[in-house]
Order: C-alpha cells, then structure tokens, then sequence
C-alpha cells in the first residue's frame, strides 16, 4: 500500500472545525479515517419524518423502516424540534429517539434517548462557532444486508410534536439492479462483490497484521 | 453512447462511480468488514458462535418463556373518587427486577361500575414505559380485557429492558367525574414473564 495521503474533505478544510484533540467530535472523526479515505462511498442523509410537516401526536410514538445499500455505514445523527406552523427551531425537550437494526433486532440507541442528546440548536449564535452540526458515533455503525434500519421518535408530551431527525450514512456505490449495460467493460467493484471474499492481489487476511482494523 | 444501469438511489441519469473506478484500499477494507459480518449470520449470529452449545432454532425467550423464567401479574385499582379530574394518575407500575428483561403480553383496563360509555372521553389510560407512552396505548378510551380474560398485546409482546419502569395511567374527564360512580374502582394491570438475560 502506497503511503496514506492527508484527508482532504469537509472535516479537514473546514476552518470553524477547531481541532482539540481531547474532545469527543475530534476523536470521532478520526475514527471515521477509513470511511473517508474509501472512494466508493457517498454520504446519504436521511429525513424523519419523511413528511417535514408531519406532527407526532401526543402520547404517540412515530416507527419508520428505512432501507439503505447493505453496507451503508451510520456515522452521524442530528435532530430538531420545531414551533408549530412557524418551522422555527427550539431547543427539543419531548422527543425520544430509538434506532434499530431492523434484521438482528441489535439496537444502534440501546434504548430511548432524548433527542436533546442530538441536538445542534444553540440560543447563541457564538455557541455554535467550531461546532460539528451532526452528532457522530463514536465508530461508525454498519449496517448488513439487507440493510433495513427501524428508527422510532416518540413524543412523551401531552401535546403534538414537530422535529426531525437526520441519520447520516456512507452509502457504498454498489450496483444492485441487475448487471452492467456496459457489458465488456470491467467493474471491478461488483467482481469483488461476487467472489463474496474480496482479496486482491497483496491485500491482507482479516486477521492478518492489519492492526485488527478490518 | 450507452448508458450504465441507475443503481438504487442514484439521481437518474447519474453514473455510479462503483460501476467506473476501481475500489481503493479503504473501500476493499469497508467491503472485507461487510462480508465478514454476513458470514457471521450466517453462521446463527454471534449468539451461535459465541454459545455453540445452545440450540438452533430455538424460540427467544420474549417469544416462549424459558424455564428459567418468572411469570408476574401486576394488577391494581384505585377509587374513582380519589381521581383528580384531567390529572394522569398510576393506578399499578412495577420495575423489572435486577439481572432480567421482561415482557408484558396481555394488559386490562376497566371501570367495575355502571354508566361508563364507551370511547366517549370519560376515561383515559395510558401506558408508560420509563419515558416514552407506548405506542398505540397511550390514549386508551375504552375499557381493554377483563380480569377473567385479559387484552393481548397487539404485537403479541412488549420487550422490557433490566430496571425499566412500567406504568398504567388513568385519566379523568369532566364527563367522568359527573357521570361516574366515585365508590366503584378503575383497574388495570400487566401479564407477561421475566427472563434472565
């Protein structure tokens, strides 16, 4: 492998992100160093609800099955709260957020969290400056085939609810709609894909020396 | 010129790059961590391969209770005329012990006196797990089983975590208060089991 190049993306050329080491977002991005290197990944970001003006009535809890590329890794959330017909952001206080992998049942949130927990709305404009708007996991969290995810926004308010929930994904760009039209032309990636073990030439086992990262 | 195929949520008429470049290190890295992870299920899961010696196909215990389990019954009442009008008021909760998940698979909820009409707004339940109401009972207009032959869960259970806090609510309306018998009793209650973890 040739020598690894600096990251250039939006973490690295944003001048507002202040590097500080011994902080949380800091050690989350640099776990995110693979993710960012990989060229065949594109960040999806998901909405819920999927109707913005949809509102969680009261005592009510809102269920939604997402479905990404099996393979899509979950590296961030952010969720808001909204004042009524107005759209105008508050600081959340009623929203519980569960997310699950709808195939292993495995919970990626063990239990109901507050939304709070993943809110990026600040009073203060000078709060927010070196701010990362997303909340990022501490690793980011793959999701296997076939790559349903169960995400429930609950509303322990006795009155309606309006927020929204973004869950940030690296999506691989893999073709999963039949074969390539192009026919002769070589796809690396999907060849990969089929053997179903994806060694190239010089790579190494999974538990080879590799530093157990992959 | 053809086209490549449009891939699942590509914007039409887009090339997906997987279809064009070659994956680098990093990506075979990601994909090897994929494959790695559906041999696993395939295997059983990790249960299997971390626990050989337990069966294959066996049913989870939120679904049949497992010898080891501990059936409970969780029933309470309070007098109408304790209620307290547009207030939520616990009629029975109960905390999942230490070192055990639960299930709740039947509930009731019920009036013992006359003149309760039903789905009128008179009374209100709910239930409550720790935070959140649970979903599709957190505003109970009629009454839900009896004490003979209570309500299946919808889902045919609720999974509860070690230490969660379960509550059954009611709520009185004006409607109540004046049409209600304040001697008679509301009640409510939960059936399902404890399991250890």
């Amino acid at each position: 492998m040739e020598m690894a190049q600096g990251i250039q993306d939006g973490f690295a050329l944003n001048a507002g992100i202040r590097m500080q080491p011994y902080r949380y977002v800091d050690a989350c991005i640099a776990q995110l160093n693979v993710l960012r290197r990989a060229n065949l990944y594109r960040c999806r970001i998901i909405v819920l609800p999927d109707a913005q003006d949809l509102i969680i009535p009261a005592y009510e809890t809102f269920e939604y099955q997402m479905e990404v590329n099996p393979g899509a890794y979950l590296w961030a959330l952010q969720y808001t709260e909204y004042e009524g017909e107005s759209y105008v952001q508050i600081a959340p206080a009623n929203g519980l957020i569960r997310v699950t992998d709808a195939c292993t049942g495995i919970s990626l949130i063990n239990d109901f969290a507050f939304g709070a927990a993943f809110d990026s709305h600040s009073t203060s404009p000078a709060n927010t400056r070196g701010k990362l708007l997303q909340f990022p996991l501490t690793v980011p969290r793959m999701i296997p085939t076939p790559g349903q995810v169960n995400v429930e926004i609950a509303n322990q308010d006795t009155s309606s609810l309006r927020c929204q929930l973004l869950l940030y994904f690296a999506e691989p760009c893999a073709v999963i709609e039949g074969p390539d039209v192009r026919g002769s032309v070589d796809n690396p990636t999907m060849s990969l894909i089929r053997e179903g073990y994806p060694f190239r030439p010089g790579s190494r086992p999974i538990n080879g020396s590799n530093g157990g990262n992959c | 010129m053809a086209y490549p195929r449009i891939s699942r949520g590509f914007p039409y008429g887009t090339v997906n790059p997987a279809q064009l470049i070659p994956p680098n290190p990093w990506t075979e890295c990601l994909i090897r961590e994929q494959f790695m992870w559906e041999n696993i299920t395939r295997l059983g899961g990790l249960d299997r391969l971390c626990c050989p010696a337990k069966q294959s196909g066996e049913n989870p215990p939120f679904i049949v209770m497992p010898p080891e389990g501990r059936t409970y019954k969780s029933i309470g009442s309070v007098l109408v005329g304790d209620l307290v009008q547009g207030t939520d008021t616990v009629v029975t909760s109960f905390r999942v012990p230490t070192g055990y998940d639960s299930v709740i698979t039947q509930v009731l909820n019920l009036y013992t006196g006359a003149g309760f009409i039903e789905g009128s707004g008179m009374l209100t339940w709910r239930i409550r797990i720790n935070s959140p109401w649970l979903k599709n009972y957190g505003a109970i207009d009629t009454t839900l089983g009896s004490l003979q032959s209570p309500c299946m869960i919808n889902r045919g259970s609720v999974q509860l975590m070690e230490h969660s806090l379960v509550r059954y609510y009611v709520n009185i309306s004006a409607a109540g208060v004046a049409a209600l018998d304040p001697t008679q009793r509301i009640v409510c209650g939960f059936f399902g089991w404890h399991y250890p973890q």
